[in-house]
């Protein structure tokens, strides 16, 4: 019997494998939920002990399927595991604060959360410690050649900063809900208001064609877009307005009196 | 615990091993005069086997269970023992 065969037949339905993310994860949480008990007591004890350390040693079967290694906890009766030794430290919430990446915000986008990316990509992005929008920004910022750093399977910066913008509109679409005309400085001005218009600052955006022409853009906002259009007479018959908003974000409209 | 019984949570284990004021006598749970020197104890290592169960979710998530060993004789098929060492001390 091979080895991956005898693995195999070890994951029988009942003993599944894990992947050491999710088994230090649910340890974690297991002695944190430890330290709140041991801290709620700490309330009405003059003294109170708590977990400073912790040390396990698991008795498990590596299996590595070609792209991560996972990890089988030895049953009764099976013999040749192979011994995991884990040492958790306490740390401080501030050493935590001055230590680690700061948590995702509401409006981070998560590479996990990129619906174009393959599995592939994502794995070597992860790889190299890439796991939002800012992680991107703070290594394209150190001048790291992102494709070489990954083997050649994450694409480069500027098709990752198109799909995280793309995932970003997508959580906040553009909305118009109006559309009017007004004379201003003397020339004829057509406002568009809505919501979430103009929210990004790309060279050469926003863009706008009227029927076909294109027409200068004298301000945007993101609840305003105003077009310089003069010459502009308003029809019977719809006129046609496109606005390229960013370079993914495209809004088309029929204008009419 | 007797041989029978289930396997529980380890925070469950971890939380009743750190509970020293109810099997010990730490000065803080004694009246000691002013002026007065107690002892107390300040560090505790414990050691142990331990049985435990990982149970993977569909989702990948695990929960653990765990006991210290059921068997004190040594049957057909033994337990696979895995081992935790706490270190537990007086929170400042």
């Amino acid at each position: 019997m091979t080895a991956d065969a005898a693995v195999t037949a070890l994951d029988d339905g009942r003993n599944r494998s894990w992947n050491l993310k999710s088994f230090m994860d649910s340890l974690i949480v297991e002695l944190d939920r430890a330290q709140d008990v041991l801290a709620v007591k700490g309330l009405t004890r003059p003294v109170t002990y708590t977990v400073r350390d912790v040390d396990v040693d698991l008795r498990c079967f590596p299996v590595f399927d070609g792209r991560q290694v996972r990890f089988l906890t030895a049953q009764p009766g099976q013999d040749g595991s192979s011994a995991l030794h884990f040492s958790l430290g306490s740390i401080s919430a501030g050493t935590i604060r001055d230590s680690a990446p700061p948590p995702p915000e509401a409006d981070d986008i998560t590479i996990d959360g990129l619906e174009e990316l393959d599995a592939d990509a994502k794995e070597a992005l992860a790889a190299v410690g890439v796991r939002s929008g800012r992680d991107l920004q703070r290594i394209q910022g150190r001048g790291v050649d992102l494709r070489t750093a990954t083997d050649n399977k994450a694409p480069d910066y500027s098709d990752l900063a198109a799909l995280i913008t793309k995932a970003h509109r997508r959580r906040i679409p553009p909305r118009v809900d109006a559309a009017q005309l007004s004379v201003e400085d003397q020339r004829l001005a057509l406002h568009v208001d809505g919501d979430n218009l103009a929210v990004t600052h790309s060279a050469g955006f926003p863009y706008a064609l009227l029927d076909g022409q294109p027409r200068p853009v004298r301000a945007a906002s993101p609840r305003r877009v105003s077009l310089d259009v003069a010459g502009f007479r308003p029809r019977s018959e719809p006129s046609r307005l496109t606005l390229a908003l960013d370079p993914l974000t495209v809004v088309t409209m029929g204008l009419r009196p | 615990m007797p041989w029978d019984s289930p396997l529980v949570a380890l925070a469950e284990i971890v939380s009743a091993c750190a509970d020293v004021e109810r099997s010990g006598d730490p000065a803080g749970d004694r009246d000691v005069p002013a002026g007065d020197v107690a002892l107390h104890v300040s560090r505790l290592v414990i050691g142990s086997p331990l049985e435990l169960q990982t149970s993977t979710a569909a989702d990948g998530t695990v929960t653990l269970a765990a006991a210290p060993p059921r068997q004190a004789r040594q049957t057909s098929v033994m337990p696979v023992l895995h081992g935790i060492r706490l270190i537990v001390e007086i929170e400042r």
